[in-house]
């Protein structure tokens, strides 16, 4: 009877301990380069480096050195929107201020403020016309209307049978000019991946 | 299983007893009461943490959508997608688990009908939030899912619901090719399970196919439809200057689980009792809808049962789920006998005593989805609108008038318009 028992008790304090798998949180600061792939869906670094590759590629193409020769200045560049098409919930505004980062910092383009960051920079204005001294006022009337506006699409196909699943994405940007809806630009970035998943956990 | 035959199988008694449904009375008094909040908070005094979470958050997403807390459910749901994602491989400790104690011991990942709503709401969700690309992500994830669960081979194929949903989805968001060839699916899928699960191929859904296959020009697809449907659709004159309004309106509770013991002789003739989980409907005064837009009106359709579904999954693994419950009974038999061989009788007895105790049936599911959806869909002038619903009963009979405040009707555009209803439970005569 004890030996049963004994076996018996033991066999539930397995399981008890098995089930409750134990906690310990652990923190690793790493670099916002390294590349870390955890579940397979677009994540900062599918983000940074789309974003990186298809700015210079539009750097690099003639319509802008064609505007700068004819215009003598940088063309000015809004962002529209980025429509995300895919099978994922991306976080399409990261992508979007990568983007703008880029553009930026290439020095080859003018940046004007979205339409939504605008409604708030005019208000900021219309208070400044009523309170703020005349030399330091910024009147309005003054903005600088943008050139082009560059917007996009994320696309996937995904395919899955039993424990492989491969996962495509392809981004689209196109530049387009204001004037005359003109396309300068069309700019392709395609992602490709393979997960496996195991049988057992 | 082919060692065993079953010889008779005798039904001992109906025991209402079970773990995570048995606590849930006073949040479905809650719901009856239309006081959603309260309902969270009290589930939210008891988060699981173990076998159950998936479950949890499941009832969590769904009372706070209930609540008007759509990004919050949104969360929750991603949350519980993930969780699921992580269970999707065999766990040797669980299944060792299972085999001892009872099937709570594993992991709940949720019924297909269960995966598949989580895509539904959420996209509801997104929908309620404006953001209609979103809830597309939606459609096509509930696509990838339906997709892998037909290549598997013991589980249901198709959802009608969420591939008509899916084509509304489209739809608004003037993706007419898209939509068509999710309509067509859903009719396909209502058609299949038409016998299973009592749901007829809604008049809604054979009049968007008739009205698709229209304008996109296919007049063959568009004939065989005709007369397969007996159904003429009048377009009106002035169509262009026309919206629509889509009403999904949820109404009662899915069904619940109970534990049914079962006595089952194996081929040795050595009397075993096992515990099946069946499913007890909740009952609901509610049998029809019409939804009234100014001063016109539409009868909402039924367009999916969750109660027939969970129905039909049940039945789809019964017999897996036996020959699991034969499997583990004769186990604890054979330990019992040991028991009773080394240590006597008493031994044999505490060992019986607490394999019969630990011998529950698995009665987790996702109590707080509806029983079932309704649909309604109306062509309006642009322009504004009062907006009820009218609840009505079995015999047509005037339950309720629900104010939902008003609506914007836009030319060409696709307005959802969304509402759960729990009534008081009733008695069934």
């Amino acid at each position: 009877m004890n030996k049963m028992k004994i076996v018996n008790m033991a066999l539930v304090a397995c399981l008890a301990v098995g089930l409750t798998a134990c906690k310990t949180t652990t923190i690793e600061r790493v670099d916002t380069d390294s590349v870390q792939d955890l579940s397979g869906n677009w994540n900062d670094t599918d983000s940074r480096l789309v974003s990186s590759r298809m700015v210079s590629d539009m750097m690099s193409r003639k319509w802008l050195t064609r505007y700068q020769v004819k215009n003598g200045k940088n063309p000015v560049l809004i962002v529209g929107a980025v429509r995300n098409l895919s099978h994922e919930h991306i976080n399409t505004r990261t992508f979007i201020a990568d983007l703008e980062r880029e553009l930026i910092n290439s020095g080859e383009v003018d940046f004007v403020a979205s339409s939504t960051e605008r409604q708030e920079i005019r208000a900021e204005r219309g208070d400044q016309a009523e309170n703020s001294s005349m030399n330091t006022q910024n009147i309005s009337g003054e903005e600088t209307g943008a050139d082009f506006m560059l917007k996009g699409q994320i696309n996937t196909i995904f395919d899955a049978a039993a424990n492989t699943q491969v996962k495509y994405y392809q981004i689209d940007l196109t530049l387009i000019s204001l004037k005359d809806n003109r396309k300068v630009w069309l700019g392709q970035k395609k992602i490709k991946k393979v997960l496996e998943t195991g049988r057992f956990r | 299983m082919r060692n065993f035959y079953i010889v008779g199988l005798v039904v001992l008694f109906l025991s209402g007893c079970a773990s995570y449904s048995s606590n849930f009375q006073r949040i479905e008094l809650l719901l009856a009461q239309q006081n959603p909040q309260q309902a969270l908070l009290e589930l939210e005094k008891n988060p699981a943490t173990g076998t159950d979470k998936v479950l949890y958050l499941m009832d969590k997403a769904m009372l706070q959508r209930m609540s008007g807390l759509y990004v919050e459910s949104n969360t929750t749901f991603e949350e519980v997608k993930k969780l699921i994602q992580s269970l999707k491989g065999t766990s040797l400790l669980e299944q060792a688990g299972a085999l001892t104690i009872n099937d709570s011991a594993m992991s709940y990942e949720g019924e297909d009908y269960e995966q598949v709503a989580i895509h539904i709401y959420e996209a509801l969700n997104y929908i309620a939030l404006g953001q209609l690309d979103e809830a597309r992500v939606e459609a096509l994830q509930v696509d990838l899912l339906l997709q892998a669960k037909a290549t598997d081979e013991n589980s249901f194929v198709e959802h009608a619901f969420s591939r008509y949903l899916t084509g509304l989805i489209y739809e608004a968001g003037g993706e007419l090719d898209d939509a068509l060839i999710a309509y067509r699916k859903a009719e396909q899928a209502y058609e299949k399970g038409r016998k299973n699960l009592k749901v007829h191929t809604p008049t809604y859904l054979k009049k968007d196919l008739l009205r698709l296959t229209k304008k996109l020009g296919l007049l063959n697809e568009y004939k065989a439809y005709q007369t397969k449907f007996a159904l003429n659709i009048d377009t009106p004159v002035d169509a262009r200057n026309m919206g629509d309004v889509v009403l999904i309106l949820h109404t009662g509770l899915a069904p619940i689980k109970r534990s049914q013991s079962l006595l089952v002789h194996t081929d040795d003739g050595v009397p075993i009792r096992i515990s099946m989980p069946v499913y007890e409907s909740r009952t609901t005064n509610i049998a029809g809808a019409t939804l009234m837009v100014g001063e016109y009106t539409s009868q909402a359709e039924l367009v999916d049962s969750i109660d027939a579904n969970a129905r039909v999954s049940l039945e789809s693994h019964k017999g897996e789920m036996m020959a699991r419950l034969i499997a583990r009974a004769v186990a604890k038999a054979a330990i019992s006998n040991q028991a009773q061989k080394q240590g006597g009788e008493l031994a044999g007895f505490l060992v019986d005593v607490v394999a019969m105790a630990t011998e529950t049936a698995d009665t987790r599911s996702w109590l707080t989805l509806p029983k079932s959806i309704l649909l309604a869909r109306l062509r309006l002038k642009e322009g504004v609108y009062p907006l009820r619903i009218e609840l009505v009963g079995r015999k047509r009979e005037s339950l309720l008038m629900l104010d939902l405040g008003q609506v914007h009707v836009k030319k060409g555009k696709l307005v959802f318009v969304e509402k759960m209803y729990v009534s008081s439970p009733v008695r069934v005569q």
